[in-house]
């Protein structure tokens, strides 16, 4: 034990230098030769003068006793410590030996789960005296009566005891919650949470692995303030935009930067081949989500949209681990609409062309048989549906092309180190099928993350992650006259069926009974062929010498190679918007190649004196890339069989380029820190970009920020309550670059011109296709954050709150020119957004007791609007693609960009008496169009007249706020959280509409718009109007092709995102097992989302979210909700 | 080091940077610029709906074409129109591809004769373009260097017409100087030295600069041993595909069918609406520029250029329908608008006629030169000589004024549907009094500048008074 190690001071000799020391010098040099150690106070030895030593050689307590004598000091041996005592009452000195160890304390330390923790410091408090647990978790020590035992571990809540009269002390150490002290991953370093004076966000492994998500994106749902995650698509590997305080960009993209390990990724973002689907998101240790200028100014010219960092796991030294996990399970689309069945529908069609009839000319009748009706398919009432009834359900298309599909994911890692080299070692294998039938995603993922001390100054390491991810892709979204599958399904007559009886696809188009030409949706799944892989290899490599103490020198080396190819064949037998069966097989194939490589060099110092600490940081970075393209169109195959394009008899088109860009970088960070109180940051970075103009090419980019920690003053000090309470505020400047490679340099195109005798020769001309800028630079964005930390009893509570003003100028855009410059466009910095919110993250442990709950939650609001536009201010009118004809958003200077852009539908006209007090629709010669029973539109400039002058703003893809709810609960070794994700006040342009909710009978619709108006007296719904087989029925402002307000729909939304319930299996058990660890969960994704949106998906984004056309719903591939079983062992 | 490591220029696509550099990339980036002759705003169409469809000569009767070319016909075109709007931005779009070759050209080395033949094409088709230009819009925007620099287009403002013209006679004279009077056979369709002085010539008199005109046509007519220029005994034999850059033309915009956007369109253009394949067998007949009934009562009796010309009627599916149409274009087109046929834009008649009016302008003579230069046209036309003093009045020109009506009259038959007429009443001050009627008003010789361009840069650029 303890006691029997501690010698007395009368049984220690040493044997001094010299004879005549000062105080402090005596000490240590007996410090240096024994086991003991002085406490002291400066004031103690300072009034003292030299003491002179008669022998130079003795036991220790000669020596004090001496010393005693010569001065007013006294002297008490507890254990191998010698309290230095000043004799304030001039009493006689004293020498004494071990003077008490009455107590002689022992007990256990165990964790929240009752098993025992060994490696507890256990410390009597204000000693150096102290031991550890062993491995069963039992310590012994002695102290006295009234002294403090301070228990420690890492990652656990420190414990104090006071000794009294008890030998035995057993305890449970709970997990450290606060993370306060932890060093996080910023930009080029690391930092303590607490000295963070920048607005970061940031989740770990544990919020991760629960979730059945393929790729990060997705993880990060409802997870942060601040950070808007939206899943449009449920297709496997389909991505997510994020979007990190609001969208300050119209045309160089809204992406944040997602740094991995250190290597900036560049990717081109859309939904449907998304670059992150290629991590592995088990191998994510944490993700900070860098928001403000103060933390995303470091990465200078690509910071202004946010920065993502993710760190990936690494192993820990002295624990060498196996960890095996696999979740499998079943997804089912979240959501099916609610369309007619057959009967409904035959009714809905035969009303439709009653009207028709009845509208087309006077005296005609509902009642009339089709043989006193025109030969118009308009007015025929089909023979099949003459008796609805017997038709009953009919074919539910939905369930026809939904299934349940299987998703597994298995994961294995290796992982330790010793304390010279840290390893992990994963492998990955996810299968997911997806939702739709015929579309599915696979993905091999590999790492190996290595770090090795190779001597005292010199750490290298490695991250290595090679993937392959294969999927078949569904032709699910966009317009039935494309062959969008969900279109496709919502629209087909449910009175077809989609095989016949011999088992062959039903020809469902040609039906000559008006309806359109929508193609049998189970044909195309089944028979439309995406292929897509991706072969991918990030890695880095990374040296670190510390050249003298506290400086260091990093150098960090990357490369990120992607090999993607894709394969489109579409049969002849897929021939939607038209009656005949088969058209010609087309097919194409891309494959491009990315090549990436980086080089980092850093250099950084850290330094306390007394009060003052800072460190400092300097780097330069380069990085480049090299991209190959090639694609290769074609048709006249032979047949459907071969899909290859070797088959082609005819190649239509064929295209091979290559581009390249590069990014030369000087980053500078200062942290200053005064007493841990009043903290500074300052960046700045300078980039050098062949993105952009020669004269324009280098960007500096600085941001300052300052905190003050209030409740490390003194007169806070008192506060017991307040753990933390720091202000925060910065101010800088980030660029964004996502430009064109090209796009400030002239390039030339073809212009030719024949010349010749006889009818000429063609010679080839070229000519600059666009004017070059040598001016043209980077989007600006200056960016303002105050925040405010706030904890709690010992952070149990933990409140954020940011407020934050954004202004992304020097828009890239391509704006009209005089046209005297020989173009009529040219891409310039013009226009302005603002993004300004407010934040505020609540972490609040509820219950910290054997039963634990804890509730996460983050709330904030973006108000964004557009303050200049182009040179003269005029608004961007655009097109969504799946739109007929009519624009589909305007961005217009005081509105939120992309806003929605249409007719604005008041109700439906009633009586000719409400028509002549109504603003109407005219035609040219000045007639009157409007009729009873159809739609009556916002006469907005006053005119009386409806024409396009009254289009107007109908609503904004812009939520007011979001919101997000974890709650964990844990009782012993069960575990139970739940998360719900908010998005609140935004619209969306349910496109598909124009088909599923028109009023016009040629397709099947949602039960909602089968309603139509009657008649005065029977209005139907009180919203539709006459449902009416005649286009013309509509003329002028047609609900058919021009957007209304009809297809604008609220789409707030709250979403129960995650259940999750585990159990971790106890120690008893796990020793008879031989396993280390083990945990089972049974996890639900998208439970169930309550919103009033009609379609599948009020999260969409049709054509990836362009943000001059954002929020359209073409019918995108639905969200599935996933029930998933994970199992997870570790030896 | 880093800068070169931040060139990064295109790998796939040339550019501004790297291209230029050679005789081959100066000859490639003036090929473009005749190019541009093609576009909509000059030669494809602008220059018949301008010249002749605004003028008495011809009209639009396809009620469905766009209300923009009605409006340029029946002058109640505005400040926004498709027509002035392309108009302006074609022969800006070929000015700055002319301002590439002057300029970028100096660097390069090459021959130097070369050079100079190069730099001469291009003057002469920048002084086209500024003819064209400051004939249509009056005080226009002067650029003669390469612009770098969005910004730079804002910092021009409209020149005075006096301005421009130094700089088109300028241009001019330069192109004469440094082109060659004929090509070898691959080159057919290079702008000339007689070219230039062609153009020249009528610059001359449109500014009313008589003795330079006359000066500078005849001395065109005297090179005729160089540049073979002559009137063909036959007018037929001018038009046609088949009858290309013939012996009397001096500059065409060059056009060939079945090359991929080499094609004219004038054959599609000029024929009636309606007609089916009567008139045209392929692709659509679009009904522009067709003849007015006053342009069908023009022609002399006997006038073999006629029938030539323009026809009065067609028949389809057996019976014949009484419409007016142009068939200098006539031809069967490979596609839709896409023909071998070429635009005359100077030919040998013209610059005989012109020399006759800069002749009659300095001082009438009666019988003199000028009248010889009148009657060869005439005379290939199969009519008689006009006199000063004939027993046929009609034949009649006793005075200078009547000699300038007889001018006209000669070249609104010789020159029909080739783009001349409302340029030559404008420039001979007799558009008013013909096309009042039509709904011409004073201020219309002009028209009004392109509404986005004012927009776009309201401080330098202002619109045409009274419009």
């Amino acid at each position: 034990t303890s006691k029997a190690q501690v010698k007395s001071i009368d049984e220690v000799f040493l044997k001094l230098e010299k004879s005549n020391y000062t105080l402090a010098q005596f000490f240590r040099e007996t410090e240096n030769k024994t086991d003991f150690k002085f406490f002291y106070t400066d004031q103690a030895i300072k009034t003292s003068e030299n003491v002179v030593l008669i022998s130079n050689s003795g036991s220790v307590e000669d020596y004090l006793l001496q010393i005693a004598k010569q001065t007013d000091l006294s002297f008490k041996q507890v254990n191998n410590t010698i309290s230095v005592i000043v004799n304030t009452d001039k009493q006689k000195a004293r020498v004494k030996a071990l003077e008490i160890i009455p107590i002689t304390i022992t007990g256990t330390i165990r964790d929240d789960l009752g098993d025992p923790l060994p490696g507890v410091t256990v410390m009597v408090e204000g000693t150096s005296i102290g031991t550890v647990t062993d491995i069963d978790g039992v310590y012994t020590i002695d102290a006295n009566e009234g002294q403090t035992l301070v228990f420690s571990f890492l990652g656990f809540q420190k414990e104090r005891r006071v000794v009294g009269t008890a030998s035995i002390i057993d305890l449970t150490l709970r997990k450290e919650e606060s993370d306060l002290d932890e060093f996080v991953v910023v930009g080029y370093g690391m930092q303590q949470k607490k000295d963070i004076t920048g607005s970061v966000s940031s989740m770990g492994a544990r919020q991760i692995e629960d979730q059945p998500i393929i790729s990060l994106d997705q993880a990060m749902i409802a997870q942060m303030a601040g950070v808007q995650v939206t899943q449009a698509t449920g297709a496997p590997g389909g991505g997510a935009s994020v979007r990190i305080r609001g969208a300050g960009s119209l045309t160089a993209g809204n992406e944040p930067l997602y740094v991995v390990d250190g290597f900036p990724v560049t990717n081109d973002f859309d939904q449907r081949n998304n670059p992150l689907n290629t991590i592995n998101p088990n191998d994510i240790a944490d993700i900070q989500v860098l928001k403000d200028a103060s933390a995303t100014a470091i990465y200078g010219s690509r910071g202004s949209n946010g920065v993502v960092l993710i760190t990936t796991k690494s192993g820990k030294s002295g624990v060498s681990k196996i960890d095996f996990s696999v979740s499998t399970g079943i997804q089912q689309v979240e959501k099916q609409l609610d369309v007619l069945n057959a009967t409904e529908f035959a009714r809905y069609i035969n009303e439709a062309r009653n009207n028709a009839w009845v509208n087309s000319g006077p005296g005609r009748s509902a009642s009339d048989p089709n043989s006193a009706r025109l030969n118009n398919v308009m007015y025929l009432l089909p023979e099949q549906f003459s008796n609805p009834e017997s038709l009953g359900e009919g074919t539910n298309w939905q369930d026809a092309i939904f299934r349940t599909a299987m998703m597994s994911n298995y994961q294995l890692n290796f992982s330790g180190g010793n304390d010279k080299t840290k390893y992990f070692i994963s492998g990955g294998y996810l299968d997911q099928e997806g939702i739709i039938i015929n579309s599915d995603l696979k993905r091999y993922s590999f790492r190996v993350n290595v770090e090795s001390k190779m001597n005292e100054r010199v750490k290298v390491g490695a991250n290595i992650t090679p993937s392959y991810t294969f999927s078949n892709q569904s032709l699910a979204e966009g317009n039935w006259q494309g062959g969008g599958i969900i279109q496709s399904a919502i629209t087909a007559g449910p009175h077809l069926t989609p095989y016949d009886e011999n088992g062959n696809y039903t020809k469902i188009t040609g039906q000559g009974i008006g309806t359109s030409e929508v193609d049998n949706p189970v044909k195309i799944a089944n028979e439309y062929f995406h292929q897509q892989s991706t072969l991918r290899l990030l890695g880095t490599a990374f040296a670190e010498i510390n050249i003298i103490d506290n400086l260091n020198f990093k150098t960090l080396v990357g490369a990120d190679m992607r090999s993607f190819r894709e394969d489109i064949f579409s049969s002849s037998i897929i021939n939607p918007n038209s009656v005949n069966p088969t058209k010609p097989a087309t097919g194409t194939n891309t494959t491009s190649e990315t090549r990436n490589w980086l080089s980092e060099f850093t250099l950084s110092y850290a330094k306390t004196i007394e009060k003052h600490t800072f460190d400092v940081v300097a780097g330069y970075t380069i990085q480049q890339e090299q991209f190959d393209f090639n694609r290769i169109n074609g048709t006249n195959f032979p047949n459907d069989e071969i899909k290859t394009m070797n088959a082609a008899g005819l190649i239509t088109n064929a295209l091979s380029t290559k581009e390249e860009w590069s990014l030369i970088s000087y980053l500078a960070r200062l942290n200053y820190n005064f007493d841990n109180r009043y903290l500074l940051t300052a960046t700045v970075r300078r980039d050098g970009s062949s993105r952009f103009g020669e004269d324009n090419r280098w960007g500096v980019f600085p941001s300052v920020s300052l905190g003050w920690r209030l409740s490390e003053e003194n007169f806070m000090k008192d506060v017991r309550w307040i753990s933390e309470l720091r202000l925060r505020t910065s101010y800088g400047l980030t660029g964004n670059n996502f430009i064109t490679n090209y796009g400030a340099i002239g390039l030339t195109g073809p212009e030719n011109y024949p010349f010749g005798s006889g009818s000429g020769t063609v010679n080839n001309g070229v000519r600059l296709t666009n004017i070059p800028n040598s001016g043209l630079g980077w989007e600006r964005n200056k960016q303002l954050d105050i925040g405010l930390e706030f904890g709690l009893l010992d952070d149990r509570f933990y409140l954020s709150f940011d407020y934050y003003n954004k202004r992304t100028s020097d828009l890239l855009l391509n704006v009209p020119v005089p046209t005297l410059t020989g173009y009529s466009t040219a891409l310039q910095n013009i226009g302005e957004i603002q993004n300004k919110g407010f934040e505020f993250t609540l972490t609040s442990r509820n219950l910290v007791k054997a039963f634990k709950w804890t509730t996460d939650f983050n709330f904030s609001t973006n108000d964004i609007k557009v303050l200049a536009l182009g040179t003269d201010g005029s608004p961007i009118i655009s097109r969504q693609a799946t739109s007929a004809s009519a624009p589909t958003h305007i961005t217009q200077i005081g509105s939120a960009p992309g806003s929605f852009f249409g007719y604005n539908v008041i109700g439906v006209y009633q009586n000719q008496q409400d028509i002549d007090n109504s603003a109407v629709i005219m035609n040219g010669n000045g007639t009157i169009q409007s009729r009873p029973g159809q739609l009556k539109f916002e006469d907005v400039n006053g005119d009386g007249v409806i024409n396009a002058a009254d289009r107007t703003v109908l609503g904004s893809p812009f939520p007011d706020f979001t919101y997000g709810m974890t709650n964990t609960f844990a009782y012993k070794n069960i575990d139970f959280s739940f998360t719900l994700q908010g998005v609140q006040g935004f619209e969306v342009l349910n496109a598909a509409r124009r088909y599923y909710g028109n009023y016009a009978g040629s397709y099947n619709v949602l039960s909602s718009a089968s309603n139509g108006w009657k008649s005065e007296t029977d209005q139907g719904d009180g919203v539709s109007p006459m449902i009416d087989r005649n286009f013309n029925a509509y003329a002028g402002s047609n609900v058919v092709n021009n957007i209304t307000s009809l297809f604008v729909e609220d789409g707030s939304f709250l979403r129960i995102r995650n259940i999750t319930l585990g159990y971790t299996l106890p120690s008893s058990l796990l020793n008879r097992l031989k396993v280390a660890n083990a945990r089972v969960n049974f996890t639900v994704q998208n439970a169930f989302t309550f919103t009033k949106y009609e379609g599948f998906n009020p999260e969409v984004s049709a054509q990836g979210g362009s943000p001059l056309v954002p929020g359209v719903d073409a019918g995108g591939y639905p969200l599935a909700r996933s029930f998933m079983f994970g199992l997870n062992f570790g030896f | 080091c880093s800068e070169d490591f931040l060139d990064r220029a295109p790998i796939s696509q040339q550019n501004s940077n790297n291209f230029y550099k050679t005789a081959e990339d100066m000859k490639n980036a003036l090929t473009a610029v005749y190019g541009s002759l093609q576009y909509g705003g000059q030669y494809y169409s602008s220059i018949h709906v301008i010249g002749d469809m605004r003028s008495d000569n011809t009209e639009i009767t396809n009620p469905n074409a766009g209300a923009d070319l009605q409006a340029v016909d029946n002058f109640t075109n505005v400040a926004v129109n498709s027509i002035g709007n392309n108009t302006w931005n074609a022969n800006y779009q070929g000015i700055q591809a002319a301002n590439i070759v002057i300029e970028k050209i100096q660097a390069v080395n090459m021959d130097q004769n070369l050079k100079a033949r190069y730099v001469g094409e291009a003057k002469f088709l920048r002084a086209l373009m500024y003819f064209n230009l400051v004939r249509i819009f009056g005080d226009v925007p002067l650029v003669v260097t390469v612009i770098n620099n969005p910004l730079q287009g804002y910092e021009y403002g409209r020149e005075s017409v006096a301005n421009v013209y130094s700089q088109i006679i300028s241009d001019l004279t330069e192109a004469e100087e440094s082109l060659p009077f004929t090509y070898g056979a691959a080159d057919i369709g290079r702008a000339t030295k007689g070219a230039a002085m062609a153009l020249l010539g009528k610059v001359h008199l449109t500014l009313k600069n008589y003795p330079e005109a006359a000066q500078k046509l005849k001395e065109l007519i005297d090179a005729s041993g160089q540049t073979n220029y002559q009137i063909l005994p036959q007018y037929a034999s001018i038009f046609g595909a088949a009858n290309q850059n013939n012996a009397e033309s001096i500059f065409e915009v060059q056009f060939k069918s079945s090359s991929s956007g080499e094609g004219s369109p004038f054959t599609n253009q000029f024929a009636p609406i309606g007609s089916g394949g009567a008139v045209v067998s392929v692709g659509n007949p679009l009904g522009q520029n067709i003849p007015t009934a006053d342009m069908n009562n023009a022609y002399e009796e006997d006038d073999l250029r006629k029938d030539v010309s323009m026809r009065t009627s067609y028949v389809l599916n057996g019976n014949t329908v009484n419409h007016n149409y142009v068939v200098k274009y006539s031809g069967t087109p490979a596609a839709n608008l896409d023909s071998d046929n070429n635009w005359i834009v100077l030919r040998y008649a013209d610059v005989l006629l012109m020399y006759a009016e800069a002749l009659n302008e300095q001082g009438y003579v009666a019988d003199g030169p000028a009248f010889d230069y009148l009657n060869q046209i005439r005379n290939r036309a199969g009519l008689p000589s006009k006199t000063s003093a004939n027993a046929d009045p009609n034949l009649s020109v006793p005075n200078q004024a009547a000699f300038r009506l007889a001018v006209e009259q000669e070249r609104r038959v010789e020159l029909a549907f080739e783009g001349h007429r409302w340029f030559d009443l404008i420039r001979t001050d007799r558009a008013l009094d013909l096309l009042s009627a039509k709904g011409m008003q004073p201020h219309m010789s002009i028209f009004p500048i392109p509404q986005s361009q004012i927009d776009i840069n309201p401080t330098k650029i202002s619109q045409n008074p009274n419009y």
